[in-house]
């Protein structure tokens, strides 16, 4: 992986992030009631404790067994796209990861889509070979990672509506 | 501890979970999770949710 195309996904990262920034901002009404605040707040917590525990692990083996699985970026955006997933999961699960005026079904779109792009560049990625490089995973091997993290998140969902119906029916 | 006197209330005034959580401005599950106890809201939502209910604090959340 070439400096480039680093700088181009660390520009594009910070991009989304200002962009959240500034579109936060804007808005005056409070987007989540104070149970879904509180539950985001537990997720996150949850989510940097797990990422505490896979940086441990993953510098005891780096350390200890001379072991590299991939370059250090990848090793990074690999672990992060792990805490960030069980952050999603959890709110989701929790109901907490769709503000109140936001319309999950729109999402769902955008999710499917994600994930039918990113599993499509992955089979591409293991059909040219470029998976592996000199034992190392190279940064294409993300595609399928953040395919994964999606297909969880809209099964998580799907289970997530099934138990909201119930609870709708037994109220 | 579940909250039956505000399921109650909410069942008198024939109003679902997502229509008092409307009214009130938080999630259905919120109201949910309030009702079965597993989250106990704050002064302010339950001021909200008695004004919506036309009930007092001591008719829905005070022992």
């Amino acid at each position: 992986m070439n400096a480039w195309f680093a700088g181009g996904v660390l520009a594009g990262i910070l991009a989304v992030a200002i962009y959240g920034v500034l579109k936060k901002r804007k808005e005056s009404a409070p987007r989540y009631d104070e149970r879904q605040a509180q539950a985001r707040a537990n997720a996150a917590k949850l989510a940097l404790e797990v990422l505490t525990a896979l940086m441990l692990v993953n510098g005891f083996v780096r350390e200890a067994w001379q072991f590299a699985w991939a370059g250090p970026f990848l090793e990074t955006v690999v672990l992060l796209l792990i805490a960030g997933t069980v952050y999603v999961l959890r709110c989701v699960w929790t109901d907490a990861y769709f503000a109140l005026r936001e319309k999950p079904k729109t999402w769902e779109r955008i999710f499917v889509a994600m994930l039918v792009i990113n599993a499509a560049l992955g089979v591409m990625v293991i059909l040219d070979g470029d998976m592996v490089e000199d034992g190392l995973l190279t940064f294409p091997a993300a595609n399928l990672l953040i395919a994964a993290m999606f297909a969880a998140l809209l099964i998580t969902m799907a289970l997530k509506r099934r138990k909201d119906r119930r609870e709708e029916a037994e109220e | 501890m579940k909250n039956l006197r505000l399921k109650a209330a909410r069942a008198a005034l024939d109003l679902s979970q997502q229509e008092l959580a409307e009214r009130v401005g938080v999630s259905r599950q919120t109201i949910n999770a309030i009702e079965k106890g597993d989250y106990n809201p704050t002064i302010n939502l339950c001021l909200k949710i008695c004004h919506a209910l036309g009930k007092t604090l001591d008719d829905l959340f005070w022992e």
